[in-house]
């Protein structure tokens, strides 16, 4: 089970994730990433304090998400990571692509500077 | 897609297929070209439009006809004549007849109910001799001749049907034999239930000759969706009074009966089989209402039998794009370890699906050094298979031209961004080692490797885990360096091994692996970990690969 909601905070977009990420889950994601592409916002953040459970099906949507904004010049961080998500991006190494954040509002707050 | 057919004219006997916009004229650019001099350059035009497909003249100097009437603007119809100058052309709206039984309206579902409803339970009556004793010999010939009818549409509807496997021809079929047998019928449709539960569409086909009425929008009500489906009524809207909601949409006035029966089988209902009379022609009757509901019997059954077909067809090419993606991937796999001097190797390779994301490799290379590769790609099934087959590919052409560990992780991260789908990644941990036991190894985000020191203490090497490949055209990646000394070993694992879960959730994890690293060659260390892991997960199903390397420094 997957739950997401998009919320605009200023130009920046942030998706909460609520549930699991994984292979089942990960193609419903997709369409709002292309949109988010297409309409072009370049700075966006995962809250991802209520993800249990990725998997690389999951995180291959997130990096599908960071490669297409980067190549805009924009980028995404990733905010609230805890638990199994948390011990996959550091297996992964994925702080060293994506910057990593306690709150929402700190992510926010860089894409400000 | 509809088609214009020469009935005069030099091109005589050609036809044209109409696309989205498609020009009349006398301009070699048009696509209808007309070469008389007497046709404007850019004659008409013919656009297809949510309505249906439209013919305007453009401003021509001897004008555009439909059936003898000079027009500005027309929605054509089935089998309208088009003249221009001394051309004539035959429109014919094909769709609705051809194999495929497009919608080009969709049937609307309107609140409220119908008048005029009659429901019948669905198990057709076939009344043989319903004759009282003292009927006369007219009205036992006319009982007879019902019965006979009856029974001889079912045992062709039988016919019909049960040679077809495929469902679109299937329906088309079903709704055909329909318009045969209730000729008043200007139009069937079938509407099935989808994986969501959702009735929609399935086909339409309309009374030959009476194709042109496909303007008209369908329209069916509520409540006679919740009869059929739910109740499994067939029922039948005689329209006979005053005039019910459903035909005040209908453009063309006049009352339409109609009649929709549930498709069942195997005690479901599938869907909905619905045909509607020509506006103020005859109605349907109780008796069509049974011969119909004993014709949807049959159809049910073999629709049913027609998507079970489907579906299996559907399986067995999955399962054939499975096995082809299975043996390019085993092509990729080392049949067995290396024999090298000095060192002693052995694996474990459990793919949990027919095709799993996981690889390792063995690399002879210049210089006496080998090069063990292992790695996971994200994803399953045949885009993991093929992935992972190109970066074996990769690593083994870089490991050949770049020395160091990093290096080759460094092309092959450059090599997969460039060619990935973007959300794709892949976890790999390349090492090469000296004859003399120095090993250098370069990891991108896969798990580290555990060292078994010949005195027993196990330690993981963690210091040169970088990115995953694929995700950052810039990764940088490190590299760290051990001397293995003789008795010493090394495991290499994928996460199928540190993520098994036992009954309770609990996974086997880094923790008990260092525990379980024990043995003093490799196959002893193999066996001893795959132990613990079965003791530990007991019957639980596993949802992803196993592989296992693991080498021991003997000489």
């Amino acid at each position: 089970m997957l739950e997401f909601h998009q919320e605009d905070l200023g130009d920046t977009v942030v998706l909460k994730l609520k549930g699991n990420l994984d292979a089942l889950t990960a193609p419903e994601l997709r369409p709002t990433i292309d949109e988010l592409v297409s309409s072009r916002r370049t700075q966006v953040i995962f809250d991802l304090g209520e993800l249990t459970l990725i998997d690389s099906s999951g995180v291959g949507a997130i990096v599908s998400l960071f490669k297409r904004v980067r190549l805009l010049g924009g980028d995404v961080k990733i905010a609230c990571l805890t638990n199994q998500p948390k011990e996959i991006f550091r297996l992964l190494r994925l702080d060293r692509a994506f910057e990593l954040f306690e709150t929402v509002e700190q992510a926010a707050e860089k894409f400000k500077k | 897609m509809p088609k214009l057919i020469t009935t005069r004219g030099p091109t005589r006997g050609r036809e044209y297929e109409v696309e989205d916009v498609c020009i009349l004229g006398r301009s070699p650019s048009c696509q209808i070209y007309i070469g008389d001099l007497t046709v404007s350059r850019q004659h008409a035009r013919i656009v297809r439009t949510a309505r249906g497909f439209i013919i305007e003249d453009l401003g021509s100097g001897n004008g555009t006809w439909v059936n003898d009437s000079r027009v500005s603007q027309h929605l054509l119809q089935n089998e309208d004549t088009i003249r221009i100058s001394e051309c004539a052309f035959r429109f014919v709206e094909e769709q609705e007849r051809s194999g495929e039984g497009r919608w080009v309206n969709m049937v609307t579902v309107v609140a409220g109910s119908e008048h005029n409803l009659i429901s019948t339970n669905t198990e057709p009556r076939i009344k043989f001799f319903d004759t009282q004793l003292n009927a006369s010999e007219e009205e036992i010939r006319d009982d007879l001749s019902r019965a006979h009818r009856m029974l001889e549409a079912l045992y062709n509807a039988t016919n019909a049907t049960s040679s077809t496997l495929e469902p679109k021809r299937l329906f088309n079929k079903i709704l055909d034999y329909l318009l045969v047998v209730f000729p008043n019928a200007e139009l069937g449709y079938i509407m099935l239930l989808d994986d969501k539960n959702q009735l929609v569409p399935g086909a339409i086909r309309r009374q030959r000759g009476r194709e042109g009425r496909s303007a008209r929008g369908l329209v069916i009500s509520q409540s006679v969706i919740s009869q059929v489906m739910h109740e499994g009524k067939a029922v039948l809207s005689a329209a006979k009074g005053e005039r019910d909601t459903l035909s005040d949409t209908n453009p063309y006035g006049g009352q339409a009966s109609k009649m929709c029966s549930p498709l069942r089988a195997q005690g479901k209902t599938h869907g909905i089989l619905h045909i509607e009379g020509t506006p103020g022609g005859r109605a349907f009757t109780q008796e069509d209402l049974d011969l119909l509901t004993g014709i949807a019997r049959i159809a049910g059954i073999s629709i049913v039998n027609a998507s079970l077909h489907e579906r299996l067809m559907k399986q067995q090419r999955l399962e054939q794009d499975l096995r082809f993606a299975k043996r390019v991937q085993q092509s990729f796999l080392p049949l067995e370890p290396p024999e090298v001097p000095g060192f002693s190797f052995g694996r474990r390779y459990n793919p949990l699906y027919e095709v799993g994301g996981d690889f390792y490799d063995f690399i002879r290379l210049p210089d006496d050094r080998i090069g063990v590769t292992i790695g996971d790609v994200s994803g399953k099934g045949v885009s993991a298979a093929l992935l992972m087959a190109r970066l074996t590919s990769d690593i083994r052409y870089f490991a050949m031209s770049e020395h160091d560990p990093s290096s080759v992780l460094d092309r092959a991260n450059a090599s997969l961004i460039r060619n990935l789908q973007d959300n794709m990644f892949a976890t790999v941990l390349y090492l090469t080692l000296e004859p003399g036991g120095k090993l250098a190894l370069s990891n991108a985000g896969h798990i580290p490797p555990l060292v078994r020191r010949k005195d027993g203490t196990v330690e993981q090497i963690d210091d040169a885990t970088n990115l995953a490949l694929g995700v950052l055209a810039d990764t940088v990646f490190d590299q760290s360096f051990i001397q293995l000394e003789v008795g010493d070993s090394v495991l290499l694992c994928t996460d199928g091994l540190v993520e098994a879960k036992n009954a309770i959730g609990e996974e086997f994890g880094l923790a008990h692996l260092e525990r379980s690293v024990k043995g003093a060659s490799p196959q002893q260390l193999l066996d001893d970990i795959l132990r613990d892991l079965t003791h530990f997960t007991g019957p639980v199903a596993q949802y992803d690969d196993l592989t296992l390397v693991s080498f021991t420094r003997v000489a």
